[in-house]
């Protein structure tokens, strides 16, 4: 019989702890992506707290149903909840993504490349992918600078259910693939 | 955070936690409008995959959830029933909720009622509530046989919604709900 089980695992960066989601998170989630411009990228801000609740439920889910889904990101040194990062995978996506986000009084301080870098090292050893991809908004300049640091490379422009969104390819470096 | 979820079997049916298979069966009834009608209308498919991850995260962040409902012989999706709480209700509602292809038999009151039993008898809590539209009269005979009493009417998110309180069940009914 199936087992309907979920481990998430804890993955620490030097700062920062990438780890499954509590019922405390949804309050600071909220208080960022409640906010219309803090939420331009990423789909429309939310206008009740149930609503972010529900958004860290479906991470959760993701996370029992897929084996893999968007991480919690922790700051080390403060405990404080930093906004998520990880691979991400709903209905209709083309293959899975490596997400992040960033909650505006941790920006500025390489956390988002830092968590995507563990997010994508994961991806590679754990889950076998060899490749991967960020959807990111034409406008979102801060997140492309990410995915530049990060290595991607721009593939192309593609619509992805009901938006537009710019591709950015992840490889794999050989040490990488080699456990390294 | 649970790591299980519990499954449980009636007469006709399984109560389980929720897994991808399930999806093309839960989006196709979220797509039908006649059948949403009382929750707020058809969905499309991006918003029907997050209800399959919030169904399936919501146990994970709370010790209980809404299960996913089969047929015990087919083991074919067949509809939910279980506890929902989004933070937006003080408590958990008992809901449920059976695919039109399977309605009329009492699949909804044996769900729900096997939901009921294990919350308040195996989870030891106290009973809980269900609100239902109040043209939904099919969603009202369920409540008043799983022997749910009426309160006072309320309104839910601008909407007037009827009010149940669930019973602990006794012995005798649960074996009438099981």
């Amino acid at each position: 019989m199936t087992d309907y089980s979920v481990t998430i695992p804890t993955i620490e960066t030097e700062r920062l702890i990438l780890r499954g989601w509590k019922e405390a998170d949804v309050d600071p989630y909220f208080e960022m992506y409640g906010d219309e411009h803090n939420a331009r990228f990423v789909g429309g801000h939310f206008t009740r707290r149930d609503q972010a609740w529900r958004r860290v439920a479906e991470y959760v889910g993701q996370w029992q149903m897929r084996g893999y889904a968007m991480f919690a990101v922790e700051e080390k040194a403060s405990g404080e909840f930093v906004d998520c990062c990880g691979p991400h995978f709903p209905d209709g996506w083309p293959e899975p993504e490596i997400g992040w986000g960033l909650r505006i009084s941790f920006q500025g301080k390489g956390y988002a490349t830092e968590a995507a870098m563990a997010s994508l090292i994961y991806a590679y050893t754990e889950l076998g992918l060899t490749t991967a991809m960020s959807l990111i908004d034409p406008l979102n300049t801060s997140s492309a600078m990410v995915a530049m640091r990060l290595g991607a490379k721009y593939e192309t422009n593609k619509e992805v259910t009901g938006f537009t969104a710019d591709v950015y390819r992840h490889r794999p470096s050989a040490d990488v693939l080699a456990g390294a | 955070m649970s790591e299980f979820v519990p499954v449980l079997e009636t007469t006709r049916l399984r109560l389980r936690g929720w897994q991808l298979d399930d999806f093309e069966l839960l989006a196709s009834f979220l797509a039908d409008d006649e059948a949403n009608r009382f929750r707020g209308g058809s969905v499309d498919r991006k918003t029907a995959f997050t209800t399959l991850e919030a169904f399936a995260g919501g146990w994970l962040l709370r010790d209980y959830g809404v299960f996913a409902v089969e047929t015990l012989e087919e083991e074919e999706l067949v509809g939910w029933a279980g506890l929902w709480h989004p933070v937006k209700l003080e408590e958990p509602e008992l809901c449920w909720s059976i695919f039109p292809a399977h309605a009329g038999q009492g699949l909804a009151p044996e769900a729900a009622g096997a939901a009921l039993v294990w919350w308040t008898q195996m989870e030891h809590q106290p009973a809980p509530f269900s609100m239902t539209h109040p043209d939904n009269k099919a969603s009202q005979r369920v409540a008043e046989k799983l022997g749910a009493e009426r309160g006072e009417d309320f309104l839910f998110e601008g909407r007037p919604s009827w009010f149940y309180r669930h019973k602990v069940p006794d012995e005798a009914h649960w074996e009438r709900l099981s």
